[in-house]
């Protein structure tokens, strides 16, 4: 046409509104998280040396050739490279204790991605933890192989939740919570690492990657369930401070609890679902079969996150 | 992140700049059925080019002095030329109109003479109790709200003048941002913090009158009251109005090709760009710089490609970044996936018609779902089949 004399068009993308937006992508996100991760790694390694690289290496390993495997399999397209199954894989190491022989670190990490995620389309399809699905699957299939105390013989820390289960409040007695905050305690090479994990936990609050409304509910129902239990019975029952910082409980506060799929999305379904997951730890802890039942409350709480997400907020305008 | 990229106030940023005239202008037409000017005619800024029926949509009229070239019921293109010098013996052709006195008129004769200077009255004298002038600047990025209460101050007024003598309401507040100094004889003022989305309708009459209900009350916004003011001042034909092209405010011929606008304002464009017409959150993209402004265009912004990662397909990993930041308090992760699924009656029980689509979902999901986009399919679907519904009900009862 002569009487467009404007240079030609450029071709331009034409797209839905709006055109802006924040930056955030899950590679990031998940990116963040293996951040986070990273002081209890380093803790990992310190106190546990090259078995827990082993053990690490191992999960993750099997967790992204899973995934892809799941993917191809499925004919998805692979989206390992959004790091989730890395995160995943690393999440379910840190529940493992060193010492755990190689098949049971790789079948657990494959039933960790193939029934705690890909059963369920992909990312975003799972409602429980993928890493509590996997311990569980483990604890009840090989309790020997993935007991803390039988598979670490060869060590010096001491299991502070078994000595308190079998031996009495007695046997706890003399322990410093100092040495349980720096990881001075035999437990899951990464979940026993407190003070690396809640450094890690404070940097996804201030990136933004989980909201505190989880992690203080649960912390506050640990304090006052465990609280109470404690003022009935010193003499029988831990205070709140040594469930805290035992066993996979603060793993759970800042990164099971807080998993995006697994969990409410409304500000009153989170507070109501980490108050509701801290009174099981604290149930667990108390009258269950096992010395650390934090990963079955985890398992439990889940359960109730769809009642959790009909808490909602009454919307603009309505009636 | 920057959070500040939702701060609505710039201060003031100048007065308008007056755009080149354009080589042509592509004066949209909505509906405006008979063509006041036929193909070659020789047209003079502020000549009516053509009328609509509705008494209440308003005419348009030529901005640039030039020659028809093309009338189609979409647009109507002008080249931008000198008129021919008259032939011997015959009277010099006119070069602009009279304007009209406004300020005797009253009622349903300020409405025609209204309509006839083009503006569309719909939005001016909807049926309310409470007017609210929203001077806020409507979206990020968008810089104009400042200065026009600053060196466009007389205009304004007239426009609100005009505008409380049209609308049926009793009371009128001018909604600022906080800081503000702006006064307004006879009308009350309300002070909004500067963050959008309290730009919208709906967060602005919840904030003035405490009630989450449209009922009653009627926005109006800064650019609308511009062109009203623009006209009621001169008397003459709308034919000019502001738009912010990425921050510059440039008063521009209604009509003005993006293309040329865009040039004007120095912006380059590349191939793959986006150009958007009004704001980054709420407007909409267009494929054609030949497309020419509307009255109702207040800003013009272009994305470079891969400002922001492309849409995805990714199914949503309920992170529930959108339902924190929703400002309608709904759950637009839920909304969106059962307008996936077409499940239109748990749109309806999640509230989808509470959406105020502000975009703030689309912003924040990291999986880069198009969450707005499924927000409106859904409620345009919801539309759909409440209309089949009557259509069915009306049958029965004949």
């Amino acid at each position: 046409m002569a009487k467009q004399s404007l240079p030609a068009a450029p071709f331009l993308t034409v797209a839905s509104a709006p055109h802006l937006h924040c930056g955030a992508s899950i590679k990031g996100m998940m990116s963040t998280v293996l951040v986070a991760l990273f002081p209890a790694v380093v803790g990992a390694v310190y106190w546990y040396g090259m078995d827990a690289v082993r053990v690490m290496a191992l999960s993750v390993a099997t967790a992204v050739i899973v995934e892809a495997l799941c993917s191809k399999i499925m004919d998805r397209e692979i989206r390992v490279d959004d790091f989730h199954a890395v995160v995943t894989g690393l999440l379910f190491s840190f529940v493992l204790p060193a010492g755990a022989v190689w098949w049971v670190v790789v079948a657990g990490s494959a039933t960790t991605m193939v029934l705690g995620k890909m059963l369920w389309g992909n990312l975003g399809g799972a409602p429980i933890s993928a890493v509590a699905v996997g311990w569980a699957f483990c604890r009840v299939s090989w309790p020997l192989q993935i007991n803390i105390d039988a598979t670490m013989l060869n060590t010096t820390l001491v299991n502070p939740l078994t000595q308190f289960k079998y031996f009495g409040m007695e046997s706890i007695a003399d322990a410093s919570l100092y040495n349980y905050f720096i990881g001075d305690q035999l437990g899951a090479l990464g979940a026993v690492q407190v003070g690396a994990l809640l450094l890690g936990g404070l940097i996804l609050l201030s990136r933004g990657v989980i909201t505190w409304e989880v992690p203080v509910a649960t912390f506050v129902s640990i304090m006052v369930a465990g609280g109470i239990y404690h003022m009935m019975n010193p003499e029988v029952y831990a205070s709140p401070v040594f469930h805290l910082l035992t066993g996979t409980t603060m793993l759970a506060v800042f990164f099971l609890l807080t998993d995006f799929t697994s969990t409410p999305n409304t500000r009153g379904g989170k507070i109501l679902f980490g108050l509701m997951a801290g009174f099981l730890i604290i149930l667990m802890r108390t009258y269950g079969q096992y010395p650390d039942g934090v990963l079955f409350a985890v398992l439990l709480a889940n359960m109730i996150t769809p009642l959790c997400d009909m808490i909602k907020p009454k919307p603009f305008g309505a009636r | 992140m920057n959070k500040n990229i939702f701060l609505l106030t710039h201060g003031d940023t100048g007065a308008f700049e007056t755009g080149s005239v354009p080589f042509e202008v592509r004066i949209p037409l909505d509906g405006h059925g008979k063509k006041a000017v036929k193909k070659k005619a020789e047209v003079y800024p502020g000549l009516l080019v053509a009328d609509h029926k509705n008494a209440k949509i308003g005419n348009m009229h030529s901005g640039i002095t030039g020659v028809v070239t093309e009338v189609t019921d979409t647009q109507l293109v002008i080249k931008a030329q000198e008129p021919a010098p008259p032939a011997e013996g015959e009277e010099p052709k006119p070069t602009s109109v009279e304007p009209v006195a406004l300020a005797s008129l009253a009622g349903d004769e300020l409405q025609v003479a209204l309509k006839g200077l083009g503006i569309d009255l719909r939005p001016l004298i909807r049926r309310c109790d409470l007017l609210i002038v929203n001077a806020l600047n409507p979206e990020p990025g968008i810089t104009y709200a400042e200065s026009m209460l600053t060196h466009a101050k007389s205009t304004i007024n007239a426009g609100l003048e005009i505008l409380k003598r049209l609308s049926p309401a009793s009371k009128t507040v001018v909604a600022l941002p906080t800081g503000s100094t702006a006064a307004f004889d006879g009308s009350d003022i309300a002070f909004i913090k500067p963050v959008y989305p309290n730009s919208l309708d709906e967060m602005l009459i919840a904030e003035i009158t405490g009630k989450e209900s449209m009922k009653g009350v009627n926005v109006v916004d800064l650019h609308l009251l511009y062109n009203l003011g623009s006209v009621v001042e001169s008397g003459m034909p709308l034919t000019h109005t502001v738009v912010c092209v990425e921050g510059k405010n440039i008063v521009a011929a209604i009509g003005t090709p993006i293309g040329a606008l865009l040039k004007d304002a120095s912006v380059e464009v590349a191939d793959g760009d986006t150009v958007i017409l009004g704001g980054p959150m709420r407007g909409e993209a267009t494929g054609n710089l030949n497309k020419g402004i509307t009255k109702d265009t207040n800003a013009l912004f272009v994305m470079p490609q891969g400002a922001s990662a492309p849409i995805s397909e990714h199914a949503c990993f309920s992170c529930s970044a959108c339902v924190q930041h929703c400002p309608s308090r709904i759950m637009p992760n839920m909304i969106s996936r059962y307008v996936e699924f077409n499940e239109l009656d748990f749109c309806r029980q999640e509230h989808i018609d509470a959406c105020m689509e502000c975009g703030l979902c689309t912003f924040y999901c990291p999986a880069r779902r198009p969450m707005l986009q499924y927000i409106r399919l859904g409620k345009h679907k919801i539309a759909l089949e409440e209309a089949q519904v009557t259509a069915c009900a009306l049958h029965v009862e004949e």
